[in-house]
């Protein structure tokens, strides 16, 4: 089987059985925007090799396009979820299109500068709402007749569109194209001697990545009915950084669980309250970065490649391999 | 530009059959790093259909003649074309898609991808493009058969589905020479073909070489001498950024100055010693 078939199996059934779990819908929803969100970023990060700092743009102005065209113009959803792809696609042709001929660090330094200006204009233009947001985003609905007001249909629609979204990424990634852009980051300057635009397939799976997170941030905004300042803050991007290193850069699993990990925990600290700890009160839920910062620490101390990039590696150690190395020609 | 190609051809008739011979050519090849001259106002002329090695002591500036022709820096000054068009302004993949295709130094391989997967990435180049991101596994399905076949004249057919990374050095070296092959190259450059390959394995990338070079023609940096001896047509001395001699491997072994480049550099070293 594909392995694209596969984790659209695995990530079905799980959404499938989710809301069994007697889980708050609004929370799984939640977590399926993110999840989305990981896994457009990683799709650019994890297989580019390039580290984008600035994908919170991405996922921001999604939200807010959504958010502006459904409270403002009343605009379907279907239309409103196709309009923050739009915005995510022109903002990842621009920002992309200045930072792609940089490498390394110089390349993550400008897609942060750009995306703090984004930060800087959204902070600054009217239709943002500045430190309010804006609030009580419509869910709308679908094609002019299923009211999205029910929880259990607006999840339908969203699982739908993610799940839709995750597979064509991983598709890509295992069609010619995908495997030009893992060539690329092996080997560079060879992709280069045998006749590869490297720029231009960078630029193409950069765009791709960005109009996916700002799906993302259209769900998030329709979901929640909300999209404000930390969408589009710094620390936004930040935080799907984290979300896909603790999951498994790289790899299409890891992403996804990285981002559930993370969303439980920041909702699960918040909820908790003060703790007494021996002589001691502690308040987590004012403490989630300081929680957040300690898990990073260890998964970059401990487990570096993330829980499922772990998992995968322990299970390869594991399978016997019946190959055996048959030195064609010796090095001297 | 069109004007400028009509005026080329023009003057490939007038010189007759020796300039229509010439597949690479550089004129008063120049490249300065802040200051120091590595290569010197280079004049190369490669004919079509041979091997042409360029040899010389270390540091003579091979490496960078041949970076300069692949274009994988910028030269300081000078011209080269390729088929009698000027290609110095160039970036390095349009050379590629005109069929010049190079090898480098350290092995040129992308050692996460199977054996397979290397192959398929020199020869899809053609049918994918960065805007067809969609285009699944079927469109370079028809390259299944031209794989099987330079597997099998590589020697890596049983070898297929391993990770590249995981071959030994002298694998991945035919391994490249293989992918440079498949991509049927009008012109091979390769850099230093045989470094740090034992005895047998030399004569196995030599023979290697001569059977791929039939009917290509070859550009290669080499330094083992008893290699070139064997199998180029040409050789072309470099020392100090400047062409000291060229011709077959009987006229340059003979030049005083090559002799004098070479047994100088090793009198030297043997002092140092």
């Amino acid at each position: 089987m594909r392995q694209s078939t596969l984790l659209l199996l695995v990530l079905g059934i799980a959404a499938l059985l989710a809301p069994l779990t007697g889980l708050y819908t609004l929370f799984l929803l939640k977590c399926v925007a993110f999840a989305l969100f990981a896994a457009a970023f990683n799709f650019f990060t994890g297989n580019v090799g390039l580290l984008s700092i600035g994908h919170a743009a991405f996922f921001g102005m999604g939200a807010y396009a959504a958010g502006h065209v459904a409270k403002e113009w009343g605009v379907p959803t279907e239309l409103t979820l196709v309009i923050s792809l739009g915005v995510g696609a022109g903002l990842g042709i621009i920002i992309g299109g200045m930072a792609i001929r940089r490498q390394g660090i110089y390349f993550a330094m400008i897609t942060l500068a750009m995306a703090q200006m984004i930060y800087f204009f959204c902070v600054q233009a009217p239709f943002t709402g500045a430190e309010d947001g804006l609030q009580r985003i419509p869910r709308g609905t679908l094609f002019g007749t299923l009211s999205l007001a029910d929880d259990m249909t607006l999840y339908a629609l969203v699982v739908v569109v993610a799940l839709a979204a995750i597979w064509g990424l991983q598709r890509v990634m295992e069609a010619p194209f995908g495997h030009v852009l893992l060539a690329i980051r092996d080997n560079e300057a060879r992709a280069i001697s045998l006749g590869y635009d490297v720029k231009a397939y960078k630029l193409s799976a950069f765009v791709l990545s960005a109009s996916v997170a700002g799906l993302a941030g259209g769900l998030k905004a329709i979901t929640l009915g909300l999209a404000s300042l930390p969408d589009v803050h710094w620390t936004m991007s930040g935080t799907v950084i984290l979300m896909c290193l603790l999951g498994g850069l790289g790899t299409s699993l890891g992403p996804i669980v990285g981002a559930i990990i993370v969303i439980t925990l920041e909702s699960k600290l918040a909820s908790m309250g003060a703790i007494q700890i021996g002589p001691l009160a502690v308040d987590f839920s004012t403490k989630v970065p300081i929680v957040i910062g300690l898990i990073f620490m260890s998964c970059v101390l401990l487990f570096r490649k993330g829980v499922v990039g772990e998992l995968i590696s322990a299970f390869e150690r594991l399978r016997p391999r019946g190959r055996t190395e048959r030195p064609l020609v010796r090095a001297s | 530009m069109l004007d400028r190609r009509a005026n080329l051809s023009e003057l490939d008739g007038i010189g007759g059959s020796n300039t229509a011979e010439i597949i690479l050519e550089a004129h008063g090849l120049r490249k300065e790093f802040s200051g120091f001259a590595a290569v010197a106002g280079v004049d190369l002329a490669v004919r079509h259909g041979s091997i042409h090695a360029l040899i010389g002591p270390n540091g003579a500036g091979k490496t960078t003649v041949f970076n300069l022709l692949t274009k994988f820096i910028a030269p300081t000054a000078g011209r080269i074309s390729f088929e009698g068009e000027d290609i110095t302004s160039e970036p390095p993949a349009a050379l590629a898609r005109r069929g010049i295709v190079r090898s480098f130094q350290i092995s040129a391989i992308f050692p996460h991808l199977s054996v397979h997967e290397n192959l398929r990435i020199a020869l899809q180049q053609r049918m994918v493009s960065p805007l067809w991101f969609w285009t699944g596994g079927q469109a370079v399905a028809g390259l299944q058969p031209r794989i099987a076949e330079v597997l099998e004249q590589f020697d890596l057919a049983d070898l297929a589905d391993h990770r590249a990374g995981e071959l030994a050095y002298g694998q991945k070296r035919i391994l490249e020479l293989a992918t440079t092959v498949a991509t049927a190259p009008k012109l091979m450059l390769l850099d230093e073909p045989t470094q740090g390959l034992g005895h047998e394995d030399v004569d196995r990338v030599t023979a290697l070489i001569k059977r791929v070079a039939v009917g290509r023609t070859v550009l290669m940096v080499e330094h083992n001498m008893r290699m070139v001896a064997n199998v180029a047509d040409r050789i072309s001395v470099l020392r100090r950024g400047e062409k000291i001699a060229e011709g077959t491997y009987d006229e340059v072994s003979r030049d005083p100055q090559v002799i004098e480049a070479y047994l100088g550099s090793r009198a030297r070293r043997r002092s140092k010693a």
